[in-house]
C-alpha cells in the first residue's frame, strides 16, 4: 500500500495547489487595495503613476545573482523531474 | 555658503551649516570632498564640514587655482575658495606631472592624505597615489585604456595628444557701473536701479537654493522609495529560492525513495 504512494508527485501537486490559490487570493487582495487606494484620490492617482514609473525603472542587475540561484534551482528541479519520469 | 575667512560673516554663516538637517549636510560635505555617512550622526557631520572648511581658510587661493588649471576645469580665475575646492572634489586624475608643489599639497590636504608638507615631491606624489581606493584605480584604469582606444580610433595615433594653454573662464562683467546708471538716470534712479538690481540677485539667488534643495530632497526620496522596491523585490525572490530549494530537496528524497522501491 505505502510502495504505491507517489511522494514527490503528492507533494508536488499539493504545492501546486496550494501556493495557487494562496498567490491568487493574496496578489488579488493586493491588487485590489493598491488600486482602491490609487483611485481614492487625485493625489494618490499621481502617486500611482510614478509608482508605476518606479516600478518599470527597476534594473535586473543588483537581482542577477539571486535570479541566476533560481534559475539554476529550476534546471535542478526539471532534471529531478525528468528523472522520476525516466525511473517510472 | 562660501567660506570666507572674515569673523562676523564666517560665524554666520557657521551657525547657518549648522541648522541644515543631516541630508544637506552629507550634499554639502559630498561637494566639499567629504565621504559622509548618515551613520555619523549630526554633530560628527558638522564637525567634519567644519574642519574642511576650516582647511579651506587655512589653503592658498593660488594654489586651488594651480589645481584647476593642472586639470583643466573650467572656473573663473575669480572663484571662491569654495568654489574650487567643489570643483576639485570632482578631480579623480592621478597623473600628477605637470601640478605645482603648492597645487600637489594642496591637494593632498583636500583628499585627506597623511603627510608632512617638508617631504620631498615623489614622497608626496606616492602618497596621493596610496590613498586611492583599489576598485576606484581598477575603473581609473580601464576608463583610461578605453578612452585611448577610442582616441586612437577618432584621432588618428598623433592627433589629440597636445592641449593648449589654459584659459580661464570669462568674468562676468555684463553689468553696468554705477556711474553709467548715474549718468543715465540721475542719482536717485541710478542708485535705486543699483539697489533693485542687488536685490533682484539676492531673491533670485535664494530662490534658485531653494529649489535646489527641493530638487535634492526629490531626488533623495526617489533613491528611498527605489532602495524600499529592491529590497521588496529581493525579498519575494528569496522566497521563490526557498521554496525551489525546497522542492529539490523533497525530489532528492522521492527519487532516492522510487530507487530502493525498484
Amino acid at each position: 500500500m505505502l510502495a504505491d504512494v507517489q511522494i514527490f508527485a503528492t507533494y508536488r501537486w499539493l504545492l501546486a495547489i496550494a501556493c495557487t490559490i494562496y498567490t491568487v487570493i493574496v496578489t488579488g487582495q493586493s491588487l485590489r487595495g493598491w488600486l482602491a487606494f490609487f483611485a481614492s484620490s487625485r493625489r494618490h492617482a499621481v502617486l500611482g503613476r510614478y509608482t508605476l514609473a518606479l516600478l518599470l525603472r527597476t534594473r535586473l542587475r543588483p537581482f542577477a545573482w539571486e535570479l541566476t540561484q533560481i534559475v539554476a534551482l529550476l534546471m535542478v528541479l526539471g532534471t529531478l523531474i525528468y528523472a522520476h519520469e525516466w525511473l517510472e | 555658503m562660501d567660506v570666507d575667512p572674515s569673523g562676523g560673516e564666517a560665524a554666520k554663516r557657521s551657525v547657518a551649516i549648522s541648522e541644515l538637517p543631516v541630508d544637506e549636510l552629507i550634499e554639502y560635505g559630498g561637494q566639499l570632498g567629504l565621504a559622509l555617512d548618515r551613520r555619523m550622526g549630526h554633530g560628527e557631520l558638522l564637525r567634519r564640514v567644519r574642519e574642511r572648511q576650516e582647511l579651506l581658510v587655512e589653503l592658498d587661493r593660488e594654489a586651488l587655482l594651480d589645481v584647476v588649471v593642472w586639470a583643466r576645469r573650467p572656473v573663473r580665475q575669480s572663484s571662491s575658495k569654495e568654489q574650487l575646492a567643489k570643483e576639485i572634489a570632482s578631480i579623480r586624475k592621478m597623473d600628477l606631472s605637470g601640478l605645482s608643489d603648492r597645487g600637489l599639497n594642496a591637494l593632498a590636504r583636500l583628499r585627506g592624505v597623511d603627510f608632512d608638507p617638508r617631504w620631498p615631491r615623489e614622497a608626496v606624489e606616492k602618497a596621493v597615489r596610496s590613498q586611492e581606493p583599489f576598485w576606484q584605480r581598477v575603473a581609473r584604469k580601464r576608463r583610461q585604456m578605453v578612452g585611448s582606444l577610442i582616441s586612437k580610433l577618432i584621432d588618428g595615433d598623433g592627433g589629440g595628444n597636445e592641449a593648449g594653454e589654459y584659459k580661464f573662464l570669462p568674468e562676468d562683467r555684463n553689468a553696468p557701473s554705477l556711474r553709467d546708471q548715474i549718468a543715465e538716470e540721475g542719482v536717485v534712479g541710478g542708485i535705486a536701479r543699483r539697489l533693485r538690481g542687488a536685490a533682484d540677485d539676492y531673491v533670485r539667488e535664494k530662490l534658485d537654493e531653494i529649489e535646489r534643495r527641493i530638487d535634492r530632497k526629490l531626488d533623495e526620496i526617489d533613491r528611498r522609495l527605489g532602495e524600499w522596491r529592491d529590497r521588496e523585490i529581493a525579498n519575494r525572490l528569496r522566497i521563490i529560492k526557498i521554496t525551489l530549494a525546497a522542492s529539490v530537496i523533497v525530489a532528492l528524497l522521492s527519487l532516492g525513495y522510487d530507487l530502493i522501491k525498484s
